[in-house]
């Protein structure tokens, strides 16, 4: 409900509904806006109020999922997070991602990106296998080995470092920021053995040394990671590589579980409601 | 093939080369008060400096090293143009071939000049 303390901001929202225009077109909306109202609050409040035809997507509303990346006032940003007047502007733009093909409205189509990211194998890879119920071992790993990669894995693959990257704009066969940076997350991890295949698909023209340094994605990450960052240091890995000034690095070794010690006086877990 | 990566190191080691050789070649010619070479622009003193071994190496390193990384460069531009595969294999075999041709071209001269 409105309240007389509301200040008014105008939304200009780009609309593409493919099957009624084939061409983009602004629409725009006043919105009472109260202190901590963000862009995803203000866009559902129009499509309650004012017009349901507007599509977006969103899940968590809390800087969790990436669904709701969307190009703010000129800048790639998360709408959920970005508090509508932190933006210091009467008008709000809001546009899809740019550097995606616009499925409709503020919704762009991620697939491109999520295909690069397959394409560099962001998984452990080892020559054994692990299976992921009920594992027989652990991987032993330290604070520090973890320290190497921790910051690269907040990655919630949103889209918005590829947005915000020059390179991608005008290649869009480059890997991309999201991609390399991580290539580079499962490379450092100490247990994994496989910066050799994952080189297979960093190591291209269109790969990581296409990356010119803008730091674009850096500074756009809504997870404060910095891709730009893992991209360098992924080709020194590589470049020392595939040079042979390195070698490869062993995994991490293998080490019998913890023993589940039960501290006094907690009872133990209930028996398992669904059978094996 | 060769990796893309060592493609790139050698671009960036061509880099360093010629910022080197520049810097010799800016302290010959600008410099040539402070370091006490005289005359450095008369076609005696360009014709003395080609017959040493020192500038042939410093020739053909510069020539080298200034063909690559400006055809390294200029085929990473035209990638990102967004062109297909194989596209992308004739340009890196015109540049190549290119610069072969502009090597061996700079080459001889260089090896007349200190053979005069």
């Amino acid at each position: 409900m409105n309240s007389p303390n509301d200040k008014m901001i105008n939304f200009r929202v780009q609309r593409y509904i493919a099957d009624k225009d084939p061409d983009t077109f602004f629409q725009e909306y006043d919105v009472p806006v109260k202190k901590g109202l963000t862009v995803l609050d203000a866009l559902l409040w129009i499509k309650e109020n004012l017009d349901s035809s507007l599509s977006i997507r969103y899940s968590c509303r809390m800087g969790i999922c990436g669904s709701c990346g969307m190009y703010i006032n000129g800048l790639p940003r998360l709408a959920c997070q970005t508090q509508v007047l932190f933006l210091e502007s009467d008008v709000v733009e809001v546009k899809p991602l740019p550097n995606y093909p616009v499925l409709r409205d503020l919704i762009p189509d991620l697939m491109p990106m999520l295909e690069k990211h397959r394409a560099v194998k962001p998984w452990i890879i080892r020559p054994d296998t692990m299976p992921d119920v009920e594992p027989k071992k652990e991987l032993k790993q330290t604070p520090e080995e973890i320290e190497e990669y921790i910051q690269f894995s907040y990655c919630i693959k949103c889209g918005v470092c590829v947005s915000a990257c020059p390179t991608a704009a005008t290649d869009k066969q480059f890997l991309g920021p999201q991609a390399l940076g991580q290539a580079y997350r499962y490379s450092a991890d100490s247990r994994d053995e496989g910066v050799d295949e994952r080189s297979d698909a960093v190591d291209l023209s269109h790969g990581m040394v296409n990356c010119h340094l803008a730091g674009a994605c850096s500074e756009a990450c809504p997870k404060g990671v910095d891709p730009a960052l893992g991209i360098q240091l992924l080709k020194r890995e590589v470049v020392l590589h595939s040079w042979g000034l390195k070698g490869f690095k062993k995994g991490a070794p293998e080490m019998p579980p913890m023993e589940k010690n039960l501290k006094p006086g907690i009872p133990p877990a209930p028996a398992r409601t669904v059978k094996k | 093939m060769i990796r893309e990566s060592k493609l790139w190191s050698l671009h960036l080691l061509a880099g360093l080369c010629i910022v080197f050789l520049i810097g010799v070649h800016f302290g010959v010619m600008h410099l040539d008060e402070i370091f006490g070479f005289a005359d450095v622009l008369s076609y005696q003193s360009v014709l003395s400096r080609g017959k040493t071994g020192f500038y042939l190496v410093v020739y053909s390193l510069l020539l080298g090293s200034a063909i690559y990384h400006g055809l390294y460069g200029l085929r990473n531009i035209i990638f990102e143009l967004g062109f297909g595969r194989s596209l992308e294999k004739a340009v890196s075999i015109i540049l190549l071939f290119g610069g072969i041709v502009s090597f061996i071209y700079g080459e001889y001269a260089i090896i007349v000049a200190f053979t005069l």
